[in-house]
C-alpha cells in the first residue's frame, strides 16, 4: 500500500469532474479522478433534459437567467460538436395554473436580454390551453459526444489519472493535504479480503463534484468540520420518445408550473419527455438521500452509498402514461410520440431556492483560506445546469 | 402502444378523479379511501385532485392521514395531488381548477364529498359514457331541497336547451366535453349548465340513497349558491326576458286602461277634479317600471362584463403532489 500522490484529487466524473481534470491537467498539474461507477458520465450529465440553458427556464429569477444566457454563447463556442440546434425551441405559458403569462414571459426575456418571438400559440398547442407561445434560442447537447471528446483530451495527458469504481471510506485532513482512502469495486462487493486493495490518495486540493452524492462525500471527512448542503432529493425519470416527423424539429416546454416538456434529447434522435409533476417519483428531505427502495432486494445503493438509478433493479415504475396524458392535454393531435424508454436519476434541490426556482451553482470551501494563503483546500460544488461549468475556473486557478 | 400493455383486464382510460372538499374532514379519509378503491380495481391509469376551498378545519391533515395509512391498507395511491385554494371561492370555481389541472380522458367530477351512494354506482355512470354519453351525471333521488327545487324548475322551464338539470352528486365528463366547455367560455359560471350545454350527447342516472346527505351548507356557501342561481338564470335562461316581457304587458295594460278612462271621461259627462291624482298614478308607475328595467339592464351587463374580462378564473395558492 502506497500512496498516491497528485496535485488536485477530484472525487466524481460528471461534466463538472471531468472539465476540471481537463482544466488542471492542459496546466500541467497532477490530477486523479475517483468515481463509482465504472465510466464516466452515467449518471445526472447524461439523464437531464440535456438543455444548454439560456435561461429561459427562470422566469422567477432573473439572476439565473442573465448568468444561464452569459454562459450559454460561451459554451455553445466551445463544445459546437456535441450541441444540436437545428431544431425549434418553443416556450409556451400554460393558460391556468402557471406562475407567469404571456406578458410577463416577454418582459422577462427582454429583461434577460435573451430572444424571444411571438407565434401563434394554436400552431402547436389546443385551444385554449397556452396563452402564448414563444420561439427561443435554446439548444441540446449530447452527453455521449461531449464525454468522448473530454475522455480523448484527457487521454492526451499522462498527468491526468481516471479511477473507476472507486468507494471512498475516508478522507482526512493531514497537514497541508487530504488523504483519501478508496477501494475498488471488486473489494467492495466484499468478495476479496478488506483492505486488500485499499488505496491511498493524497492532494493539497480536493473537488467534490459529486452532484446527488455531494453530502455523502462530506460526511466522510474526518478531522475538519463540515456542513451539508441544504438539499432534497428527487428521484427523477426521463422518458425517451419516438417522435412523429411533425415534431421532429421541434422541442416544446410549457411553463412555468406543473407542466411538461418535450424536446430533442442530444443527437440522439429520441425526444425526452418530462414533466414537473411526474418526472420526480419520490422525495427524501434528508441530508443525504433516504429512499424506501434503497433498502430492498437488488438496490443498487450499497452501505452509504447512493447507487446508479437508472441500472437498479429497484427503479420505479415508468410514470409515461401520466406524462403522455398531461402531453396530449396540451399538443395538438398532429403532434404524435410513442415510447421507447426511461431513464432515472438522482436530482438533488437546493431547498432555498424553492420559491423564486433559482438554480444557483454553489461552490464551497470546507476550511476557510490561510492568512499565508496556503494550507489544503476541499471544495465541494452543485449546480444544476452544464453551462455554469465555468464558474469553477476562479477556484481551480 | 406504450410500454408492454400489461393484461390487466382493467379499463385502459386514464381516469382523473376531481374532488370538492370544503370542511369535510369527517368524511374525507373515508370517500377517499372508497374512491380509490373503486379506481385501482377497475382503472390501470388513474389519478385523484383534491380541491380544497379554504378549509378550515382538518381536511388537509386528513388527506395526509389517509395517504400515510392507505399504504398498509392496500390502497395504492400512486397519483393523488391536492390544490389548495388561497380563500374560499365556491364549488364551481374550485372545480374549475381542479379540471384544469386534470390530465385524464374522463374527468369524474365530485361536488360534494359525500357518500351516499354505493361506490360501484361509479362505474354504472363509466359505462353509460363509453356507450357515447359525453356527460353522464348521477342524481340523488331524496333529499332535494325546496329551494333547490324551485331553482331547477325555473331554469328547466324557462331554458330553450335540450338536456334538462337536477341536482347531481357527480359526474363523469369526457376530455372533449371539457375541450368544448373550456373553448366556448374562460368564465364558466356553472358547469352544470355548460356541459349540458355543449351540445354534445349527455344522460343522467338517478339512483336511490337511502340515507340523504346530512351536510349543512355553512352561510357563506348559501349566499354563494344564491348569486350562483341568479347568474346561471340570467346567462342561461330567458327567465329575465319573459319577466321583462310581462313587466311592458302589464305597463301596456295599464296605459291602456287609462287611455279608455281617458277616453270615457271626455264623452261622459263625469268630469275629474282636476285629473291631478290620474296623471301623477301614471308617471310614478311609469318610472317605477322603468327603473325595474334598467336594474336588469345592470345586472345584465354585469354578467357580461365578468364574463369578457376576468382573466383568471381562481386564485391558487398552489399545487401539491402528494403521493410519494
Amino acid at each position: 500500500m502506497s500512496w498516491q500522490t497528485s496535485d488536485k484529487l477530484i472525487i466524481g466524473a460528471g461534466l463538472y469532474g471531468l472539465y476540471a481534470a481537463l482544466y488542471c491537467g492542459r496546466r500541467g498539474q497532477r490530477v486523479t479522478v475517483l468515481e463509482i461507477e465504472e465510466a464516466p458520465f452515467t449518471r445526472a450529465t447524461y439523464i437531464n433534459q440535456a438543455r444548454v440553458h439560456m435561461g429561459y427556464h427562470y422566469p422567477r429569477s432573473l439572476s439565473t437567467a442573465m448568468k444561464s444566457a452569459g454562459y450559454f454563447k460561451r459554451f455553445v463556442e466551445d463544445y459546437g460538436f456535441c450541441i444540436h440546434d437545428s431544431f425549434q425551441q418553443i416556450y409556451a405559458t400554460s393558460r391556468h395554473f402557471s406562475w407567469t403569462d404571456a406578458a410577463e414571459f416577454r418582459k422577462f426575456c427582454e429583461n434577460a436580454g435573451i430572444p424571444c418571438m411571438d407565434l401563434p400559440a394554436e400552431q402547436y398547442f389546443q385551444k385554449g390551453m397556452c396563452d402564448g407561445a414563444f420561439l427561443t434560442q435554446e439548444y441540446t447537447y449530447d452527453a455521449h459526444i461531449l464525454r468522448d471528446h473530454l475522455l480523448e483530451e484527457i487521454g492526451k495527458l499522462p498527468n491526468v489519472t481516471m479511477r473507476y469504481g472507486r468507494r471512498i471510506r475516508r478522507i482526512i485532513k493531514q497537514g497541508d493535504c487530504y488523504e483519501i482512502y478508496a477501494e475498488a469495486a471488486e473489494a467492495a462487493a466484499g468478495q476479496t479480503a478488506k483492505g486488500a486493495s485499499e488505496e491511498q490518495y493524497r492532494a493539497p486540493f480536493v473537488l467534490n463534484a459529486t452532484y446527488a452524492s455531494v453530502n455523502q462525500v462530506l460526511h466522510c471527512v474526518e478531522g475538519v468540520e463540515t456542513q451539508d448542503f441544504g438539499l432534497k432529493y428527487e428521484l427523477c425519470e426521463i422518458i425517451l420518445c419516438h417522435v412523429d416527423a411533425a415534431l421532429e424539429k421541434i422541442g416544446l416546454t410549457v411553463m412555468d408550473g406543473p407542466f411538461f416538456s418535450i424536446m430533442p434529447f442530444g443527437k440522439t434522435g429520441y425526444h425526452s419527455l418530462t414533466s414537473v409533476t411526474f418526472t420526480p417519483h419520490k422525495t427524501s428531505y434528508d441530508a443525504v438521500p433516504q429512499f424506501g427502495c434503497a433498502k430492498e432486494q437488488g438496490a443498487a445503493c450499497a452501505e452509504r452509498w447512493l447507487g446508479n438509478c437508472n441500472s437498479c433493479a429497484c427503479k420505479p415504475e415508468s410514470a409515461w402514461e401520466y406524462m403522455s396524458a398531461l402531453a396530449r392535454k396540451y399538443l395538438r393531435a398532429d403532434y404524435g410520440f410513442t415510447y421507447e424508454s426511461s431513464l432515472f436519476s438522482m436530482k438533488p434541490i437546493l431547498k432555498a431556492s424553492e420559491i423564486d426556482d433559482s438554480r444557483p451553482t454553489v461552490i464551497k470551501r470546507l476550511e476557510p483560506e490561510r492568512a499565508d494563503g496556503g494550507g489544503p483546500v476541499f471544495l465541494s460544488v452543485l449546480s444544476g445546469k452544464i453551462n455554469t461549468v465555468y464558474d469553477l475556473d476562479a477556484f481551480l486557478e | 402502444m406504450g410500454q408492454a400493455g400489461k393484461q390487466t383486464g382493467k379499463e385502459k382510460n386514464f381516469v382523473s378523479c376531481v374532488i370538492y372538499l370544503h370542511n369535510d374532514e369527517e368524511v374525507v379519509g373515508d370517500f377517499l379511501g372508497k374512491i380509490s378503491r373503486v379506481m385501482q380495481d377497475n382503472f390501470e391509469k388513474y389519478e385523484i385532485i383534491c380541491v380544497n376551498d379554504g378549509c378550515t378545519d382538518g381536511t388537509v391533515e386528513q388527506i395526509h392521514a389517509f395517504l400515510e395509512g392507505a399504504e398498509t391498507a392496500g390502497i395504492q395511491t400512486r397519483a393523488v395531488s391536492l390544490i389548495n385554494l388561497s380563500f374560499y371561492q365556491g364549488v364551481e370555481t374550485a372545480m374549475n381548477a381542479g379540471g384544469d389541472l386534470a390530465v385524464g380522458d374522463f374527468l369524474i367530477e365530485f361536488d360534494r364529498c359525500c357518500l351516499d351512494f354505493e361506490p360501484e354506482l361509479i362505474m354504472r355512470i363509466y359505462r353509460r359514457a363509453l356507450e357515447g354519453y359525453d356527460v353522464v351525471s348521477a342524481a340523488p333521488k331524496r333529499g332535494v331541497s325546496f329551494s333547490s327545487r324551485m331553482f331547477y324548475a325555473l331554469y328547466n322551464w324557462s331554458s330553450h336547451f335540450r338536456y334538462h338539470i337536477r341536482q347531481e352528486r357527480f359526474r363523469i365528463v369526457s376530455r372533449r366535453a371539457v375541450n368544448r366547455v373550456n373553448q366556448m367560455n374562460v368564465y364558466v359560471p356553472y358547469r352544470k349548465a355548460m356541459y349540458m350545454n355543449c351540445g354534445l350527447k349527455t344522460d343522467t342516472v338517478v339512483y336511490d340513497n337511502k340515507d340523504t346527505a346530512k351536510k349543512s351548507r355553512n352561510r357563506e356557501e348559501r349566499s354563494n349558491r344564491n348569486g350562483l342561481a341568479v347568474d346561471t338564470l340570467i346567462i342561461f335562461t330567458d327567465v329575465l326576458e319573459k319577466f321583462s316581457l310581462l313587466v311592458s304587458t302589464v305597463l301596456l295594460v295599464f296605459l291602456v286602461m287609462m287611455f279608455c278612462w281617458i277616453v270615457y271621461s271626455i264623452f261622459s259627462t263625469v268630469r275629474p277634479v282636476e285629473g291631478w291624482m290620474s296623471l301623477m298614478a301614471l308617471m310614478s308607475f311609469g318610472f317605477f317600471m322603468l327603473s325595474v328595467m334598467l336594474t336588469l339592464i345592470f345586472k345584465y351587463l354585469a354578467v357580461i362584463l365578468n364574463m369578457s374580462f376576468r382573466k383568471q378564473r381562481y386564485v391558487v395558492e398552489g399545487v401539491e403532489k402528494l403521493s410519494k
